[in-house]
């Protein structure tokens, strides 16, 4: 803590130095985060830049309540979700009764490189993607997820529970293929 | 829909991404270097511009406020000037004023919203005061410090200026309420602040010669200055010692033989007369110095050659013919005969140091010294000739019986000067001087007027 405080006060002094090690500390991390939220590793990266830059102009400005990776994180996330938002259409309310009151699952990923992981949820559509991340992930509820977004709370949660089933599907499809390939 | 009960679903993925890592390209770090430079450069140049514009602010901000304090300062010479110039009483001649102006009565209380400079009391002997047109106002206990006219300075204001062809009146900082601007922008003046030396030239034509100089003069007391002088005029002799005797019978006294008969065997009158109006010249150098604003002592050495002339028909006999010019030589041992008319040329030396007090009328560039004082007059020498150069001169000085060394006269006199720059100044110096007492064995008083030329340049 001592040690990034250190640091920050030297990134809000312009010492290129300190902001290179900031950067190197937290840039694989958010890079994974980024890419979560958009399609490719150059947006994901376009994301991350763009991300960072803001991070340094706005660094003078950071209060030491909170640790930085999370502060450098939400930046992260809304610099993704900025990036998106002309993707990001208003999602028309799904009759919720349509959609399973509960998910039971058995579903386990601890078998999927994370890598993998990234590659079903980039799958999903944009909107499901944004909201599976910030529901599922960032472990924000729905109430503020559209006010972040500008959604109703059922929007969420239903374009949530699609993505939920979305994945669902893709994993068992993938598990299906993995166990052919093994007994074959 | 309520909240999934299960969040093993959401656990598994939080899990699944938690502290994962991916190295980004190099590109991103440039990219991000890049535009933190580029941003720190903006905020430079907006940095260095805020100066430049702060620098040029603040410039603008000193010029208006130097312009604003040059014009104070200016302004406020004017009226220190004016308020430093007293005007003694004269004639004021109102008829050029407007009759509306004239039927204008307007007392007011004199607490005005403007603040009143100098006000200053006409004397009793001066028609404006005494003038039912007339301003009066109460003398301010400083005259130099901006004041307002307390309420018990009532002013009737029928006339707020006169005009004036021999008297300029101060006026300084006068409200709107005491002055006529059509009256006085008739003569081409903006007076919403008057510039008092500029009403002093107009209502006396003749100064408006008079090169109008804003500089305040350096005059301070204990200023110190010395010149040289000369001088030149008419000297009277008041001399009364002329006789006339119808022959020698007449004549008193021993040893007289005048060979009084001409050739026809007529009597020849004796004829010795009284000195007539001659010439003063003078040259020599002069000390003053200002003990205040307007009053300077002045001192000096001046050597002056006073001559007059007479004539005579007697001179002592014997080989030797000197001139007899005055009936007292008359009463000596010696022998005296009568001979054809000749002229006397009396020339008197003396040297002088006048001690005078002066009073500056007017201390501008032009300047104009009222003077008084005692002239301390020193006999030197007294040379009694015969033009025709016929007969022998005479000397007499100081220790020679019936002359004295000190003779003690009055002085008063005008300077008009003007300056030449800062040290320099030439004037002109007309002056009658009256001797209260005689060097003379006559006892003449001799009274002289002089014009004088001194070139003084300032000490201090």
């Amino acid at each position: 803590m001592d040690s990034d405080k250190i640091l920050i006060e030297k990134c809000a002094r312009g010492d290129r130095k300190a902001q290179r090690a900031l950067y190197e500390l937290y840039a694989g991390k958010m890079l994974v985060v980024a890419l979560r939220y958009t399609k490719s590793q150059l947006e994901a990266e376009d994301v991350l830049q763009e991300a960072f830059i803001k991070v340094f102009e706005k660094i003078k400005t950071f209060r030491a309540e909170a640790e930085v990776r999370f502060w450098i994180k939400k930046i992260v996330v809304n610099t993704a979700l900025n990036s998106q938002r002309s993707k990001l259409y208003m999602f028309p309310m799904v009759d919720v009764t349509e959609m399973q009151d509960s998910f039971e699952t058995d579903i386990s990923l601890s078998t999927y490189h994370f890598t993998e992981l990234l590659k079903f949820i980039q799958e999903l559509p944009t909107g499901c993607q944004a909201i599976f991340n910030l529901y599922a992930i960032e472990g924000y509820n729905h109430q503020e997820i559209a006010d972040m977004l500008n959604i109703s709370v059922g929007t969420s949660k239903s374009q949530y529970s699609r993505a939920r089933s979305i994945l669902k599907e893709r994993i068992e499809k993938e598990q299906l293929l993995s166990y052919e390939r093994a007994n074959k | 829909m309520s909240e999934p009960t299960n969040r093993r679903f959401e656990q598994e993925w939080n899990m699944a991404f938690n502290d994962k890592e991916l190295t980004p390209s190099d590109a991103v770090w440039k990219g991000v270097e890049l535009q933190i430079a580029k941003s720190e450069n903006d905020s430079n140049k907006k940095r260095i511009l805020f100066f430049q514009l702060l620098a040029a602010a603040s410039v603008s901000f000193a010029m208006v406020v130097g312009s604003f304090q040059l014009y104070d300062y200016y302004n406020d010479e004017n009226i220190e000037l004016a308020d430093s110039k007293m005007i003694e009483s004269g004639s004021i001649d109102n008829s050029n004023l407007d009759v509306d102006r004239k039927n204008q009565t307007d007392k007011q209380s004199t607490t005005t919203s403007k603040d009143l400079l100098i006000v200053d009391t006409f004397k009793e002997s001066s028609q404006f005061a005494g003038n039912e047109n007339s301003v009066t106002f109460n003398k301010t206990s400083d005259i130099n410090n901006k004041k307002t006219i307390t309420e018990e300075s009532n002013v009737d204001v029928k006339q707020p200026i006169p005009t004036s062809t021999d008297q300029s009146i101060i006026l300084s900082g006068m409200s709107d309420d005491y002055i006529d601007k059509t009256y006085l922008n008739s003569l081409g003046y903006d007076l919403e602040y008057a510039e008092p030396s500029e009403i002093e030239l107009r209502m006396v034509p003749w100064l408006s010669f008079v090169g109008k100089s804003n500089k305040k003069k350096t005059h301070t007391n204990n200023s110190l200055w010395a010149g040289i002088n000369m001088s030149a005029g008419t000297f009277d002799p008041n001399s009364s010692n002329g006789i006339v005797f119808a022959s020698s019978q007449a004549v008193t006294g021993n040893n007289v033989d005048f060979n009084e008969q001409n050739d026809l065997g007529n009597i020849e009158p004796v004829t010795i007369g009284s000195e007539e109006t001659g010439n003063v010249y003078g040259v020599g150098f002069n000390l003053g110095t200002q003990i205040s604003n307007r009053v300077v002592l002045l001192g000096g050495l001046n050597y002056l050659q006073q001559s007059t002339s007479s004539k005579s028909n007697v001179v002592t006999s014997g080989s030797n013919n000197v001139v007899v010019s005055s009936s007292r030589e008359l009463n000596n041992s010696a022998q005296f005969e009568t001979t054809d008319e000749y002229e006397i040329q009396n020339t008197y030396e003396s040297i002088s140091l006048p001690v005078q007090a002066g009073y500056f009328v007017l201390d501008r560039k032009f300047n104009i010294l009222f003077l008084g004082g005692i002239a301390n007059d020193f006999f030197i020498e007294r040379n009694i000739s015969d033009t025709s150069g016929k007969s022998l001169e005479s000397n007499a000085d100081y220790n020679s019986d019936g002359y004295s060394l000190y003779a003690i006269g009055g002085i008063v006199g005008t300077q008009f000067s003007y300056d030449l720059g800062d040290n320099y100044s030439i004037a002109l110096q007309p002056q009658f001087k009256q001797m209260l007492n005689s060097n003379t064995p006559d006892g003449n008083k001799p009274s002289s007027f002089e014009l004088g030329f001194r070139f003084s340049y300032k000490l201090k």
